[in-house]
């Protein structure tokens, strides 16, 4: 009996091990119409979408997917075309990431690539997307190591600004306020260190001083001897780069070591779930590609959507860029019947008003030809709200 | 060195915290010789429940600033009692059943125990990570002097997390059960020949181990994101601590916590970037010990 019994337990672990990553349910395959056969065949394709839904930025993963899932309902219920979205899981590490690759572009066979958002984990793939050919249409990384290893690879459209034109942003907003030292502290992993490589040599050339740089590991907990050392520099402002999980425990340690920046700006890729309602929030400023307020018709539709679908509001601007990814790669996908080099050449002509604002189009960036969005916005959370603080022509409040 | 007071209170109070993660895994892999690769996993679970109860009292029950200290005070009982009965049940029907097979055998059954766990919180709550608006997570107690503050809930982790230490260590200094567990990690044999019910003791052993696990994740919840994941963070230091304390040496725990949480603080502070390179020094600290005494600092009492 016990033998039996234990023979189920290992069966199980053994099962569960080879159970792979964690996945949410399974996306079902799209259901045949009950209805008379429709006279013309509707194609069908399948894409591919590997984001962290676990792990430091799991948050900001599961906002993309809830962007990809909006974008399918509504291009699935056109009836044109039926797409299914494959998710994996890259957990923020890189070896699951090349293992996800693997599986979605040699066992589910998918058309497209879509997704993307850690560049350690974007350069990890590297060498097995040179080796895929395949189209790529991909939301994240902003680092530039990662831009160049896709030089050159025309299969290759990338969505999010690079972390030289974050830095552009960034350093129009800084430049802005009355404030010359800061002190800044990093993730230590791709994403923190091109981001801060640029303020290195940016900040000074605009006539303000680094005072101190630290780097961290991102999901520790304890912050408060980095936090004392950037505090004893003698900074006005502090600029964080971090994951969304580090933002509530280093906040909150900003106050333990009796710190009060004049300005924090943090440049997380999303803040933490309901951030503008903690305490920690008031004040801090970031930079996005993206508020519910933008002005943009696009916009609001997107907003009315997704609230109506996930009866709440989009998390951070990776949903609508998700939900940009998916219709344009799908939209493209339609135009060249899933053919490569016509899919390349469909996503060169995409037009496109999307619901982050700007028109999409892809343009040469310093190095990859297809690039997608170049510019971010500075804002502030103000009593629970994102306000837009910068540029001046964009704002929907003065920073305070 | 102006900072120094500073960084090594912060480190006092962290090594709390430590020494109770650290202490479970310390009678599991003393008192039965067991490398418990699910510890980590039982202290996300207990957070979960400490999350829960969270969840209760701040929603349907609306009990605004006594949440934070209810947390405590209801979710370390109801988490630690629902693992020891737990832990009881699982060293039963799986890992007794392994004793006598070779110890790479329940070092596998614990390691897909830890990764059945992971997944099945992600599938059947969330992989999301979530973070508890605590009061105490936020609201500061000034220090003498007034230039820093502590977090109530730092103070409170510590107290709670020392409290607990301090009643499993008079548990096994001063009554009839710890002294059968320290018999039974001396010496299982011995212990057997003067009729200690050694399978008896395992199993509580287990319970206990496991209760000490979901009470630390209890503080987590005060500190960072609950999460599927959350144990992968805890597991690593809760080893290396065992390691350094020498392997059966219970009491030895504290004393490792302590050079952890503060070697971590001294070198974050001081060593350029040390904030990223304190968990490598700390376990280039550990190879060093373990080449010179492969036993450990310590020794089991």
């Amino acid at each position: 009996m016990k033998k039996a019994f234990i023979a189920v337990i290992v069966t199980g672990l053994v099962a569960a091990a080879c159970g792979g990553t964690a996945q949410p349910a399974p996306t079902t395959a799209p259901t045949q119409a009950a209805t008379a056969a429709p006279t013309v065949a509707i194609k069908s394709f399948k894409l591919g979408a590997l984001i962290p839904l676990t792990g430091p930025s799991g948050a900001t993963g599961q906002d993309m997917k809830e962007g990809y899932e909006l974008a399918k309902e509504q291009i699935n219920a056109k009836g044109d075309v039926k797409i299914d979205v494959i998710y994996e899981d890259d957990k923020n590490d890189p070896a699951t990431a090349v293992a996800s690759w693997e599986k979605l572009v040699n066992s589910d066979k998918v058309d497209v690539m879509l997704g993307g958002l850690a560049s350690t984990i974007s350069l990890a793939l590297v060498e097995p997307a040179k080796k895929a050919q395949i189209p790529m249409a991909w939301t994240g990384a902003a680092a530039s190591a990662f831009e160049n290893g896709m030089k050159d690879q025309a299969y290759f459209f990338h969505y999010h600004p690079w972390d030289y034109m974050n830095a552009e942003s960034s350093l129009a907003f800084l430049k802005s306020t009355p404030f010359k030292k800061w002190a800044i502290a990093y993730e230590d992993g791709a994403f923190g260190t091109s981001a801060v490589d640029g303020f290195k040599v940016s900040l000074p050339a605009q006539g303000q001083e680094i005072t101190a740089a630290e780097k961290f590991k991102t999901g520790s907990t304890d912050f408060t001897a980095l936090l004392n050392k950037l505090k004893a520099s003698g900074a006005e402002g502090f600029i964080v780069v971090p994951f969304a999980g580090d933002m509530i425990p280093m906040l909150t340690q900003l106050k333990e070591v009796g710190w009060a920046p004049k300005l924090i700006y943090a440049s997380p890729p999303s803040f933490p779930p309901n951030f503008e309602k903690s305490p920690v929030a008031e004040g801090v400023a970031g930079l996005t590609l993206w508020t519910a307020d933008i002005p943009a018709d696009a916009t609001k539709k997107f907003v009315a959507d997704f609230q109506k679908k996930f009866n709440k509001a989009p998390g951070s601007y990776w949903a609508p860029l998700a939900y940009t990814n998916l219709v344009t790669a799908v939209d493209a996908l339609k135009k060249s019947d899933g053919k490569k080099d016509a899919w390349i050449k469909a996503m060169e002509e995409t037009n496109y008003a999307s619901p982050l604002g700007p028109t999409l189009k892809f343009t040469a960036s310093k190095v990859v030809a297809h690039q997608g969005f170049t510019r971010l916005v500075s804002f502030q959370f103000q009593s629970g709200k994102q306000q837009i603080v910068f540029p001046p022509e964009l704002s929907t409040a003065k920073l305070k | 060195m102006e900072a120094l007071p500073q960084t090594l209170f912060f480190g006092v109070l962290r090594s709390g915290l430590y020494a109770l993660t650290a202490l479970g895994l310390a009678i599991s892999l003393g008192v039965i010789g067991v490398v418990n690769f699910a510890h980590g996993e039982f202290v996300m679970l207990g957070a979960y429940i400490g999350f829960w109860v969270y969840l209760l009292l701040s929603g349907p029950l609306d009990l605004g600033p006594a949440v934070s200290p209810l947390v405590i005070a209801l979710g370390i009982p109801l988490s630690a009692g629902a693992l020891f009965v737990l832990g009881r049940g699982v060293f039963r029907f799986t890992l007794r059943p392994l004793l006598s097979r070779p110890e790479l055998d329940q070092m596998l059954l614990t390691f897909g125990m830890a990764i059945l766990l992971q997944n099945l919180v992600s599938i059947v709550l969330s992989p999301q990570a979530q973070d508890a608006s605590l009061g105490w997570r936020f609201e500061l107690l000034p220090l003498p002097g007034g230039a820093i503050s502590v977090t109530y809930a730092r103070i409170s982790a510590f107290a709670v997390s020392m409290a607990l230490v301090a009643a499993t260590y008079v548990l096994l200094a001063r009554t009839r059960l710890g002294k059968q567990m320290r018999a039974v990690a001396q010496n299982r044999l011995g212990a057997m020949v003067v009729g200690i019910p050694v399978d008896q003791v395992y199993e509580v052993a287990f319970g206990l181990s496991l209760a000490l696990a979901a009470a630390a994740g209890v503080t987590l919840v005060f500190q960072t994101q609950v999460s599927p994941f959350l144990g992968l963070s805890t597991i690593l230091k809760a080893f290396s601590i065992v390691v350094l304390a020498g392997l059966g040496n219970l009491f030895g725990v504290v004393w490792a916590s302590l050079l952890l949480g503060v070697s971590e603080q001294v070198i974050s502070q001081y060593v350029p970037d040390g904030s990223a390179l304190r968990d490598g020094l700390f376990f280039l600290l550990i190879f060093v010990v373990l080449l010179a005494r492969p036993g450990g600092l310590g020794r089991a009492r």
